[in-house]
C-alpha cells in the first residue's frame, strides 16, 4: 500500500490545504459587498494598523471578514441555521403543536402559540430616556411650527404587551402625555393581546399584516380626519406560500418558519410616484407579485415598498392637501393607500434620508418648500425611540 | 487566536505550514516556526508577549547560570530558587494575587484588590518553563543555549495556550533534530481535524445543556436534569480540552515534534486513581514529577504521606483558576484518592466492573459540578438537587429556553464518542495492501468532511441577521 499510501495523504493534505487558502485567496481578492443572507452589508478584510492590532480591533476584523467573504459562506450559514433549526423543531413538533399560550425560548428567538416568532416586551425602563429624547425632539418642532397639523399614530406589537399576561408597559401613555399635540391629534394601533396580534400581525416577520396595516390606514383616516370614503379592497390573495419574514430571518430560520402571504387587492387610483427624486413606475411591486411576475424574492418591503428616503406620491388634485409621512418600514403597507385622500403625499424615513438625497433632511425648508399643511409622524416605539428617527434641532 | 477561530484555520495554519515548508533549513524553519508562535499568542493579546518573552529569558538566564555553576551547587541552588521564585512568583501575581488580595479585603484587612488581567496561557507556559529549570537542575536534561529555541519551546503556538503540557525533555532532541514526513503530515492533519471536530461539533454544542439549566431556576429542572446538566458539562469539558490536545499534538506531529497523549478515554476509568491516570495526564504527571516526589512521595511517614498527597491536589485543584471552588475540586478528589489508596481501591478491584465504573462516574460527575459553580450557593443548590428527588417541569423547562433541545440531540454523539470506539475499529481494519488503502482513503475522505463540517458549524455559529438594513 506504500505508494498508494503516499499518493493518498499528499491528496489529503493538498485538498486542506487548498481548502483553506483558496477561501483566504476569495476573501482577500474578490470581496462581496453584500449579505444578502444576513442581510446587511459584508464585512470584509482590512489592512492592519498599529493601534488597530494593539486594541483587537484589526483581529476581530479578519474573523468577520473571514466569516463573510469565505467561498459559500452564506451557505454554510443558511445550512448550519436552518439544518440546526429543523433539527431541533423536528424534535419538538409534538410540544409546539399543542399551541402552548406562553412565550418558549429557542435558539435566541421566542415564539408564541406555537408557530408566531415573537419579541419580548420592553419595560419602560428599557424606553423611558429615548422616548423622552423623542418627545423634547418633536415638542421643540411643534412649536416651532404652529402653522402645521401636526399628527402622532403609534403602533403597538408585540413588543408593546405580554401575550401571555396581557399586561403593557404604558409607552403609549407616556408618550400621549409628554407630547404637546392638541386632543385629537394623537392615536394609537392598539394590541391588547395575543388575539389582537395574531390577526393583525405576520408570524415570521416584524410588520403588521394585510388586516393590520388596514386597520391601521383606517384609524389614520379618522385620525386626520379625513372625510373621503376609505378605499375597500377588492378581495384578498395569497401572493406565496412559505414566506419568512424577517423575524425567521434574524432568528436563522428562514424557511424553517413560513406562512402564506396574503394581501388585498385596491384599485388604487392613478398617482405618480418619485422614488429619491426620481420618477418610479410605482411604490413597491404589488400587481407583479399578485400576477406572479415579480423578480425581487417576496418580502414585506418588496410587496409594499422599501425604505427610501422619499417618496413623492401625487394625484394630481391641486384641490386637496399635501402630506408629509415622517415614518418607518410599517408605513410602507398603507402609503399608498393614505396617498389616494391627498394632493401630494410625502413620505420621508429620516434613516435613509440624507444617504439617498444628497443633504441632510431639513424640516422647515422642506415643509415650506413642498406646501405642507400636514404632518404624520407615524411608527412602532423603535421610530419613537431610535436616535436617527430624531428630527434636526 | 483559538484553534477553532477563522482566523487560525483560514489564514494562520496554512500560511505556517507554507512558510514553514517551504524553508528547507532546520534554523530557518525553527525560525519560522517561532515567528508564526509569537504572531500567535500575541493576536489575541498583543501586550502580553512581553511577559512571555520576559519569562523565557528568566529561564534562558537561569539555564546559563545553572550550566555555569555546575562545580558550585551552593550557588547553583541559588541560582536554581531565584529562577524559580521568580517564575512561580509571576504566575502568582497575575493569576492569583487579585483572589488573595479580595479575600483579605473581604477578610477585612485593609487591602487593595489590584486590578491584574490574566494572561492567556500563563499557567502552561509558566509549567513548561519550570520544567525546564527543574529538569536542568536535576541534570536530566542538557542546557540550551540558543535564546530562540528556548522561546520556541515555550511559545510553541499548538500547546501554547491549552496544553497539553509538553516537557522539555519530551521535545528537547527534536527541537534540532526532527523528520518530517508525508506520512506525520497527514496523520497530524487527520488529528487536528478529529480534535476540531470534537470541538465544534460535540462541546460547544452539548455545552448549551449545563449552561441553561444552570442558569435557570432550579425548582424547575428538577434532579433528572441537574444529572444531565453534569452529564453534559462532563462531556463539554472533556470534548473541548481533549479536542485542543488533539489538535495540538496533530499539529506538532505535522512539524515533526512528538507531544505525549493527554487524555486516555477518562469516562471509561473504574476508579477516581484510574481517572486521573487518563485526565489531563500532562498536569498530573507534572504535579506527580515535580510536587508530589519531590515531597517524599509516599516513602515517608503516613501522616506525612497524607498531608503531601492534599497538598499537591490543593495545588492541581488551584492551578485550574484563582476560585475557592476549584480548591474544593482538587482536594475533592484529593480526599478520594487517600481513600481509594488506604482501603477503597481493595474493595473496588473486588467488584463487577459495572458497579466500578458507575462508583468513578458519579464521583467525577460531582466533581464536575464543584469545578463548574463558582458560587457556593448554586453549587450546593445543584448538588441538593441531584441527591434528593424533585420532579421536572418539562413544559416550564421547554419553555425557559428549548435550545436545550439542540444539546440533547448531540448528546448521543458525546456519549458514543466517550468511549474508545474509535481506535478499537482501527485495530480491526486491515493496515496493509489494497485493503489497507482503501481504509486510508475512507479515514481521509471522512476527515475532509469532518474539516468541512467544522468549518460550516463555526462559520454558522458567526450569524448576525440585520432587521433593519433592507427588507
Amino acid at each position: 500500500m506504500k505508494p498508494f499510501g503516499k499518493l493518498l495523504n499528499l491528496c489529503f493534505v493538498l485538498a486542506l490545504l487548498a481548502f483553506f487558502l483558496l477561501g483566504l485567496g476569495k476573501a482577500i481578492l474578490r470581496p462581496k459587498e453584500v449579505n444578502e443572507y444576513e442581510n446587511r452589508t459584508a464585512s470584509r478584510l482590512e489592512l492592519p494598523a498599529l493601534e488597530t492590532v494593539l486594541d483587537g480591533a484589526f483581529q476581530a476584523g479578519v474573523e468577520d471578514g473571514l466569516s463573510d467573504q469565505v467561498p459559500l459562506a452564506q451557505v454554510m450559514k443558511k445550512l448550519y441555521n436552518e439544518g440546526g433549526s429543523r433539527l431541533v423543531l423536528g424534535a419538538m413538533s409534538g410540544f409546539l403543536e399543542t399551541k402552548p399560550p406562553y412565550y418558549v425560548s429557542l435558539l435566541g428567538t421566542k415564539i408564541f402559540a406555537g408557530d408566531y416568532l415573537v419579541y419580548d416586551t420592553y419595560t419602560m425602563e428599557r424606553v423611558e430616556e429615548n422616548l423622552q429624547k423623542k418627545a423634547e425632539n418633536l415638542n421643540g418642532q411643534f412649536a416651532a411650527h404652529p402653522e402645521l397639523d401636526f399628527y402622532a399614530y403609534y403602533i403597538e406589537k408585540d413588543t408593546d404587551v405580554n401575550l401571555e399576561t396581557g399586561e403593557k408597559p404604558g409607552i403609549y401613555e407616556f408618550l400621549a402625555q409628554t407630547l404637546d399635540l392638541p386632543k385629537g391629534h394623537m392615536a394609537r394601533f392598539e394590541v391588547n393581546g395575543f388575539g389582537d396580534f395574531g390577526r393583525d400581525f405576520f408570524r415570521t416577520d416584524h410588520h403588521w399584516n394585510r388586516v393590520g396595516s388596514y386597520r391601521g390606514y383606517r384609524e389614520v383616516l379618522s385620525l386626520l380626519g379625513v372625510e373621503d370614503e376609505p378605499l375597500e379592497p377588492l378581495g384578498e390573495e395569497t401572493v406565496a406560500q412559505g414566506f419568512s419574514g424577517s423575524k425567521a430571518g434574524s432568528a436563522g430560520m428562514r424557511g424553517v418558519f413560513t406562512e402564506d402571504f396574503t394581501a388585498y387587492r385596491f384599485d388604487f387610483p392613478a398617482m405618480e410616484i418619485t422614488v429619491n427624486g426620481e420618477p418610479a413606475g410605482d411604490y413597491g411591486n404589488q400587481e407583479a407579485y399578485f400576477d406572479g411576475t415579480a423578480a425581487e424574492p417576496l418580502s414585506y418591503g418588496n410587496f409594499y415598498g422599501g425604505d427610501f428616503g422619499q417618496v413623492v406620491f401625487d394625484t394630481g388634485r391641486a384641490d386637496r392637501e399635501n402630506l408629509l409621512v415622517v415614518g418607518e418600514s410599517f408605513d410602507n403597507a398603507m402609503l399608498k393607500l393614505l396617498a389616494s385622500h391627498f394632493g401630494k403625499t410625502y413620505s420621508v424615513d429620516l434613516r435613509n434620508y440624507e444617504r439617498s438625497m444628497g443633504s441632510a433632511f431639513a424640516f422647515a425648508p422642506y415643509v415650506q418648500q413642498h406646501q405642507i399643511g400636514t404632518v404624520l409622524l407615524i411608527g412602532n416605539c423603535d421610530y419613537f425611540t431610535m436616535p436617527e428617527f430624531r428630527l434636526e434641532g | 487566536m483559538v484553534f477553532s477561530s477563522l482566523s487560525f484555520l483560514y489564514l494562520f495554519f496554512p500560511l505556517c505550514g507554507l512558510a514553514y515548508f517551504l524553508c528547507r533549513n532546520r534554523a530557518w524553519r525553527n525560525g519560522v516556526l517561532l515567528a508564526f508562535s509569537l504572531v500567535f499568542y500575541a493576536w489575541g493579546e498583543p501586550k502580553n508577549i512581553i511577559l512571555l518573552l520576559l519569562a523565557s529569558l528568566t529561564a534562558y538566564l537561569c539555564g546559563l547560570g545553572l550550566e555555569r555553576w555546575k562545580p558550585r551547587p551552593g550557588l547553583r541552588r541559588a541560582v536554581f530558587l531565584v529562577g524559580v521564585v521568580l517564575l512561580a512568583g509571576n504566575l502568582f501575581v497575575f493569576k492569583y494575587l487579585n483572589f488573595f488580595c479580595g479575600n483579605l479585603g473581604r477578610a477585612g484587612l485593609p487591602v487593595s484588590v489590584p486590578e491584574i488581567a490574566l494572561p492567556i496561557g500563563i499557567s502552561f507556559y509558566t509549567f513548561q518553563i519550570l520544567s525546564y529549570v527543574i529538569d536542568l537542575y536535576r541534570g536530566e536534561i542538557q542546557v540550551q543555549r540558543n535564546f530562540f529555541y528556548l522561546t520556541l519551546y515555550v511559545s510553541f503556538f499548538p500547546q501554547l495556550i491549552a496544553g497539553p503540557i509538553v516537557r522539555y525533555q519530551t521535545i528537547e532532541a527534536e527541537i534540532l533534530e526532527r523528520r518530517e514526513s508525508l506520512e506525520d503530515i497527514s496523520a497530524g492533519l487527520r488529528r487536528f481535524v478529529l480534535g476540531l471536530a470534537k470541538k465544534v461539533i460535540i462541546a460547544d454544542n452539548v455545552g448549551h445543556i449545563a449552561e441553561i439549566i444552570y442558569k435557570g431556576e432550579a425548582e424547575m429542572y428538577g434532579s433528572a436534569l441537574y444529572w444531565l446538566a453534569a452529564v453534559a458539562y462532563a462531556l463539554q469539558i472533556y470534548f473541548d480540552f481533549s479536542g485542543y490536545s488533539d489538535m495540538a499534538i496533530g499539529m506538532g506531529r505535522m512539524f515533526g515534534f512528538h507531544f505525549l497523549e493527554n487524555f486516555n478515554y477518562p469516562y471509561m476509568a473504574l476508579s477516581i486513581t484510574d481517572f486521573w491516570r487518563r485526565w489531563h495526564i500532562s498536569l498530573s504527571t507534572w504535579f506527580r514529577d515535580y510536587i508530589y516526589i519531590p515531597l517524599g512521595g509516599n516513602r515517608v511517614k503516613k501522616s506525612r504521606w497524607v498531608l503531601n498527597l492534599l497538598a499537591v491536589w490543593a495545588l492541581t485543584g488551584f492551578w485550574h483558576g484563582a476560585q475557592w471552588n476549584f480548591l474544593l475540586w482538587g482536594l475533592y478528589y484529593g480526599v478520594i484518592l487517600l481513600v481509594e489508596k488506604l482501603w477503597l481501591g481493595r474493595l473496588l478491584d473486588k467488584c463487577p466492573k459495572p458497579a466500578r465504573w458507575l462508583y468513578a462516574m458519579v464521583l467525577v460527575l460531582v466533581g464536575w459540578v464543584i469545578f463548574n459553580l463558582t458560587d457556593f450557593g448554586q453549587m450546593s443548590g445543584a448538588l441538593g438537587m441531584m441527591f434528593r428527588f424533585a420532579p421536572t417541569d418539562w413544559a416550564k423547562v421547554l419553555a425557559a429556553d428549548a435550545s436545550i433541545v439542540k444539546g440533547l440531540l448531540y448528546l448521543p454523539l458525546g456519549l458514543v464518542f466517550s468511549a474508545p470506539l474509535l481506535p478499537k475499529l482501527r485495530a480491526r481494519l486491515p493496515k496493509d495492501g489494497w485493503a489497507g488503502a482503501l481504509v486510508l482513503a475512507g479515514e481521509n475522505l471522512v476527515c475532509l468532511g469532518l474539516a468541512v463540517l467544522s468549518v460550516i458549524y463555526v462559520i454558522g455559529a458567526t450569524y448576525d441577521f440585520f432587521i433593519y438594513f433592507r427588507f
